[in-house]
């Protein structure tokens, strides 16, 4: 195939063709035909001429009856067509205009006109060119920031929907599923302290792919071959297995799940927090119902034996020989004594409830 | 633009035309030039007695695209008073003044039949080179001609320079040879742009050729 550029030449007058193809044949593929009918049949054939001479008096259809079906034919519309013809009056050339040309030769048309006006046809159509280009890129830019968006968009949503997460299991899920926004099938591991939780698109996760989520935590942290792509951030692993191949896609997307990740690996390290002080909430009461338990006992053994021995100190009042006022005395005295320390133990349940106090705050905290 | 530089050398001066400027137009192709003038010749021989008809039967409109053609093709041919008189006749069958249009005719046929004498200044045969007149004696490379038509048969709806290139060669290689007449039916068909009588041309040679 010639990269010349292609001229139409469209006459009926096969002589005048020979003057414009003679002038033209060196520097363009020159295709010629004879009527407006044969023109439009030979203009949507590819390879599609880049401008057509066109001459206006033809029977049949006219040149520009013709210029106009070019024009009206979507493959063919961006043609320019140049009408040549012996017709020179402004009304002829109103009417070319009209028809959708862009220029007008005057039969017997100088070389060097010719040329000149070929030669501009060829240049305003690669300008043009030039602008669709331009236009078709700067629409490929927009589409590619409204995509970008959308898929910032599943990052922020993840992150949002991270927060109401209770579970490492419920987390596992959000990233599964986010990462299933970007039509990627993955798996993914989250290793708490109470062991690893998995997750996957294709569920139940096969016990290979368990165990190759397990292996995949040392490749690094970003790793990538073929389709397949390997994310490690901390105690998250994740291993996709259907990355694009278009690269601009494949690198926005590498850069969402970087950041899809690194957010799943601080949800997770703020759960298990939660957790451990959920944990210790429980811990403590136990331990403080323990307690209380304890001191109960305690007190009533206490009260056991104060009230033992103000009993045995009675009975031995006979053998003492004490006067009434010295009995009274003395059991006032010890009475006294167990007031005390009745006292003592109620102060030591107001400790009991100040500990309850904390661990409500503890356990209102770790449910945040 | 730079015009090409034109030797007029052994061409002869055609009455009634500009020389210098038909050759320009055919960047100095003495043999096209005769082939169009030659076309010109049977299309317009009678030209001016079919508008004078057209003008005595008040068809006006008819007698102007005559005379707009006319006009065109001389223009081209460098066939300046005729096309000048073939304008004029154009622009008063136009306005619509049959009288005026009646007068017009004679003139454009003195002027027609000048150009048309032109034709008899003009040698029918080429004088064959000394190289054309070995070739007549060697052998046909069907290889190289099967690879010419099929050149030929590609290039004459897409680039007619091309297979007018093609056609040169072939000229070359069938020189003298009992096929030269067909390449001259193939030859006619491409003057007259007439892709599929051309293709069907080519498919008859390369058959009897190979």
């Amino acid at each position: 195939m010639s990269d010349k550029y292609r001229i139409l030449i469209v006459d009926d007058s096969t002589d005048d063709i020979h003057f414009v193809l003679e002038n033209l044949k060196q520097d363009y593929a020159v295709l010629v035909a004879t009527s407006g009918e044969k023109a439009l049949e030979m203009a949507i054939k590819e390879p599609r001429p880049d401008v057509i001479l066109m001459d206006v008096e033809m029977p049949g259809m006219n040149g520009y009856d013709t210029c106009r079906q070019v024009k009206n034919t979507p493959e063919t519309s961006d043609i320019d067509v140049i009408f040549v013809s012996a017709h020179d009056s402004t009304d002829e050339k109103l009417a070319g205009y009209d028809a959708g040309g862009s220029d007008y030769l005057i039969k017997p048309v100088q070389t060097s006109e010719l040329l000149q006006k070929v030669k501009l046809a060829i240049k305003d159509k690669q300008a043009r060119a030039a602008v669709e280009a331009d236009k078709a890129m700067a629409m490929e830019t927009a589409m590619t920031a409204i995509s970008s968006a959308g898929e910032q968009g599943v990052v922020v949503n993840f992150m949002k929907n991270s927060f109401s997460v209770t579970s490492i299991e419920e987390l596992a899920r959000l990233v599964v599923d986010a990462t299933s926004s970007y039509g990627l099938e993955s798996s993914v591991q989250l290793r708490a302290t109470s062991g690893p939780v998995n997750a996957s698109s294709n569920e139940p996760i096969p016990p290979l792919e368990q165990e190759l989520l397990s292996k995949l935590k040392d490749v690094g942290r970003l790793k990538e071959s073929g389709a397949r792509f390997i994310g490690n951030f901390g105690g998250v692993t994740q291993l996709i297995k259907n990355m694009p191949e278009d690269e601009d896609k494949r690198g926005r997307l590498r850069d969402h799940l970087a950041l899809l990740l690194e957010g799943a690996e601080a949800r997770l390290h703020a759960l298990e927090i939660q957790q451990q002080l959920a944990q210790v909430v429980v811990d403590s009461n136990q331990t403080l119902q323990d307690i209380e338990a304890m001191q109960q006992q305690q007190k009533q053994t206490s009260m056991q034996i104060m009230d033992d021995v103000m009993k045995h100190l009675e009975a031995s009042f006979m053998s003492y020989g004490l006067t009434e006022e010295q009995e009274v005395l003395l059991l006032k005295v010890v009475q006294d004594g167990v007031d005390k320390s009745l006292t003592n133990f109620e102060q030591g349940m107001m400790i009991d409830e100040k500990m309850r106090d904390i661990i409500r705050s503890l356990e209102r905290f770790s449910q945040t | 633009m730079k015009t090409k530089e034109i030797n007029l050398d052994g061409i002869p001066t055609l009455p009634g035309i500009d020389m210098l400027d038909a050759m320009q137009r055919l960047n100095g192709d003495w043999t096209l030039y005769k082939m169009v003038f030659r076309s010109f010749h049977q299309r317009h021989a009678s030209t001016a007695t079919t508008i004078e008809a057209h003008i005595g039967q008040g068809e006006l409109k008819s007698a102007a695209r005559l005379a707009h053609n006319l006009k065109g093709t001389s223009g081209n041919l460098a066939a300046t008073g005729l096309f000048c008189q073939a304008g004029k006749l154009e622009s008063t069958c136009l306005g619509g003044d049959s009288v005026q249009a009646l007068a017009l005719p004679q003139d454009l046929r003195l002027q027609l039949e000048e150009v048309m004498s032109g034709i008899a200044l003009m040698d029918d045969d080429e004088p064959v080179t000394s190289a054309e007149k070995r070739a007549e004696t060697k052998l046909l490379d069907r290889g190289v001609l099967s690879e010419l038509l099929d050149r030929l048969q590609g290039c004459i709806e897409t680039d007619q320079g091309e297979a007018q290139a093609c056609l040169k060669k072939l000229r070359h290689e069938l020189q003298g040879a009992a096929h030269a007449e067909k390449l001259e039916n193939i030859e006619a068909c491409m003057n007259r742009f007439d892709t599929d009588e051309t293709i069907v041309n080519i498919s008859q040679l390369k058959a009897d050729l190979l």
